[in-house]
Formats: C-alpha cells, structure tokens, sequence
C-alpha cells in the first residue's frame, strides 16, 4: 500500500518504471497494471510525462510551463499539483 | 512437407503456430518442414470435465480462467482450451465433424491465442502492393463485402476473421496467415454470383456459408500497414477518417477478437502493452458507409488513397 503523500513545488517526482506509455500522435496512453485502468493525458499532461522522464522538482516543471503556454503562475501551481496528486494516486508517478 | 505425421497425426499453419492435431482439417495449410520450431499446440480428441480452476463461470456451458477455457455447445461438443498449448473436443449428440470444426478454428483457437498473449483483431486482412492491411468492424458492418471485393481486384487475402498479430525484431507488427477459407452470408454470396446450393453452411443457426478460397490466399506473413475500422452510419457519403490519440487504442481493444468472452479476465498488462505497441506503430482509420447503400468501390478507393498518401511521403523502412 501506498501511503498517502502531500505534494509540493519541492517534491521531486518521476515516472513509475513499470508503467508503460506510449505516444499515440501527441497524446500519451498508459496502463496502470494492478488497477487494469488506462489513462490518456492531454496535451499539457504529455508534455508534463515527458519531462518527467528524469526525476524532477514540481518547482522546475512548473517554472518551464510557464514559458510554454500562456498561464498565471499560481493558476499553474494548483492545476499541477492537482494533476501530479492524480497520477500518483493512480500509481503513475513516484514523488520523493 | 509433414502435413501428415505418423505420430502426430495432422500439423498444420495456422496464427504463425504449428499445431497437430487429431481432427483432420483439410481447410488448414499444412505445415511446412523447418517451420518455427516443433509443435506449438495439439487439438485431440478427450474427455472433457468441464471444472475450471478459479474461473469465472459465466454460464454453464461457458468458463474461463486466465489458462483455462470451457465450452459446451449443447448436442455438438465440449471443448477445453489450456495453456495456450491443447485443445481437447468431446463430441456428443450428433457431433458434426463441420459444425465441430467452426467452433475448433473459432472460439478455440481464439481462445489459444489469448492464452499465448497473441493479439488477434477480429477482421480481414489482405495485402496491397506488399502492405497488409485489417478491415475490421461489428458483425453486418461491411467487413466480407469489401474484403471480398479487395479480393475480387486481385489482392490476396490473409485472413477472413481473425487476424494474430506480432511484433518482429523491430517495429514492424506482422499479420499471420488464418486459412484458405471464407465465412459469406447470403447477400454478399448472391451479389458476387456464389450459388448458396453449392456451399456449406458454417451452422444451423445462420444463413452463412463456407467458401474456399484457395487461389486467392496469401499464406506469407506480412507488414501490417493500416487498419480500418468500417461501420454504417446515417449519412450520404462515405468517409474515412483517420483515428488518432487515444482513441487509437480504444479502436483496437473494441476489435479484439472475442472481447465478448475476453473481458470477464480483464485484459492483463503484457497484452495492453502489445495494444499499445500496435496502436503506435500503425495508422489506424475509421471508414463510414451510408447505411442501405452499397459503396464498396468508394471505400476500396478510399483506402487506396491513404496507402498511396503514404508511400509517397515516407519510404518504408
């Protein structure tokens, strides 16, 4: 079981390495295996796997987000830290 | 060739797996000397108990676990289905070797596959210029029709039901060869002028019949370039589309062949992989035809246009 961790922009988080994903014309798709769900991430969220593929500070994938599309800072914040909270809820990523 | 074993009775090609098997099958290519390695799986004839180990009963006469698969078509047989290595029939009542046969090479062997982590899509495939393509879809959506009519044109066909599906070294997914045979229904028999009178029927239950089609069969595996997925819509034209994103995979896991029976498992993580795998390395494409017209020619031409779009832009690899 995993216990139930907070997130912040400080925490560092990676991809699961049993996950596998592939990308399907820009959009990832992945499985988690034990939960038998898949998941398909929209554009934003792929970039935000893809980035991921070395462990990373939520602080730094935030900081390069902001560069790439047109979006308040704090709005940023909240939305990715509530999306990294789902994917490791759903086993997807590990957060250190 | 040993198409005919003095141990192993019949080995034949099928699904790129060399199987023996008691039931003599004369619709089967046999298999050539040299081909893969051995035997893969033996269909013989048994008793059948019909007890599943942690299965999912989901009638009585139909059971499965992630190794095993139980089937009882009453007044025909019961079939066991086991590691993705043994098919063992029990005939009863009448036990028609045919009707046997429909459940053998449908129901079972699909079932083998997925005990093997195969991936079979329900549909047809046929090879243009080299390129091996699927057409897949429901029942009735207009599969036969145009695989039929590809034929017609002159591309040889690979399969008419069931296509396995496997990576090779590389990328490249491969279709394996079914067998020389096709499952028409009456219509598309009488438009493409087949006497029914001539033909067997796959079953009591449906006006299908069984159509050899040695002449037009390709028992090469082959590069799969494309699948197409045709469905009846209520419009005027005839479409395609070509899927894209996620959509992809669902496309594909909607055609596995025997989802139906398939999905009281579950679908594990190496087959999803092998989904995955497919749905990104192969386009996929949607095909919708108008509902109570026949536009067999737009569709054959339709989807020519998306292999030539392709061979211009990319060279294959």
């Amino acid at each position: 079981m995993r216990v139930a961790k907070t997130i912040d922009v400080d925490s560092v988080v990676s991809r699961d390495p049993d996950i596998d994903a592939a990308d399907l014309n820009g959009e990832i798709v992945m499985m988690n295996i034990d939960k038998g769900k898949y998941f398909a991430l929209n554009e934003v969220g792929s970039r935000i796997w893809n980035m991921i593929v070395k462990p990373q500070k939520v602080g730094n994938i935030i900081d390069s987000l902001l560069t790439e599309y047109e979006i308040d800072r704090l709005t940023c914040e909240s939305e990715v830290l509530e999306f990294l909270g789902r994917m490791y809820e759903a086993g997807l990523v590990n957060i250190a | 060739m040993y198409g005919k074993n003095k141990t192993l009775g019949n080995v034949y090609r099928v699904y790129g797996l060399n199987v023996a098997s008691e039931i003599t099958m004369p619709e089967l290519p046999a298999a050539e000397q040299g081909e893969g390695c051995g035997i893969d799986a033996f269909i013989a004839y048994g008793k059948v108990s019909g007890d599943i180990e942690d299965g999912v009963v989901v009638d009585p006469c139909l059971k499965l676990s992630k190794r095993e698969f139980y089937l009882h078509i009453k007044g025909t047989a019961r079939f066991y289905v086991a590691d993705g290595c043994v098919i063992v029939v029990q005939p009863e009542g009448r036990g028609d070797e045919e009707e046997i046969k429909v459940f053998l090479l449908g129901s079972c062997l699909g079932m083998l596959l997925y005990q093997r982590n195969i991936v079979a899509m329900h549909g047809g495939a046929v090879v243009i210029d080299g390129q091996g393509i699927i057409i897949t879809g429901h029942t009735g959506a207009g599969k036969s029709t145009l695989i039929s009519a590809l034929r017609e044109k002159g591309h040889k066909f690979l399969a008419d039901d069931v296509c396995a599906l496997t990576r090779d070294d590389g990328s490249n997914i491969m279709i394996h060869p079914s067998y020389p045979q096709a499952k028409l229904c009456r219509d598309a028999m009488e438009r493409m002028g087949y006497d029914t009178e001539n033909y067997q029927r796959t079953d009591p239950y449906r006006d299908k019949y069984i159509v050899p089609l040695d002449r037009f069969f390709s028992g090469k595996e082959v590069v799969l370039r494309g699948i197409y997925e045709i469905r009846k819509v209520f419009n005027q034209k005839t479409e395609i589309n070509e899927v894209l994103g996620a959509e992809k995979l669902k496309l594909i896991l909607r055609n596995v062949y025997r989802m139906e029976i398939i999905h009281y498992l579950g679908i594990s993580g190496s087959y999803f992989k092998k989904c995955l795998e497919i749905a990104g390395s192969v386009p996929v494409y949607s095909i919708s035809r108008p509902e109570g017209k026949i536009t067999v020619e737009e569709q054959v031409g339709l989807i020519m246009d998306t292999l030539r779009v392709k061979t211009k832009l990319f060279k294959p690899v």
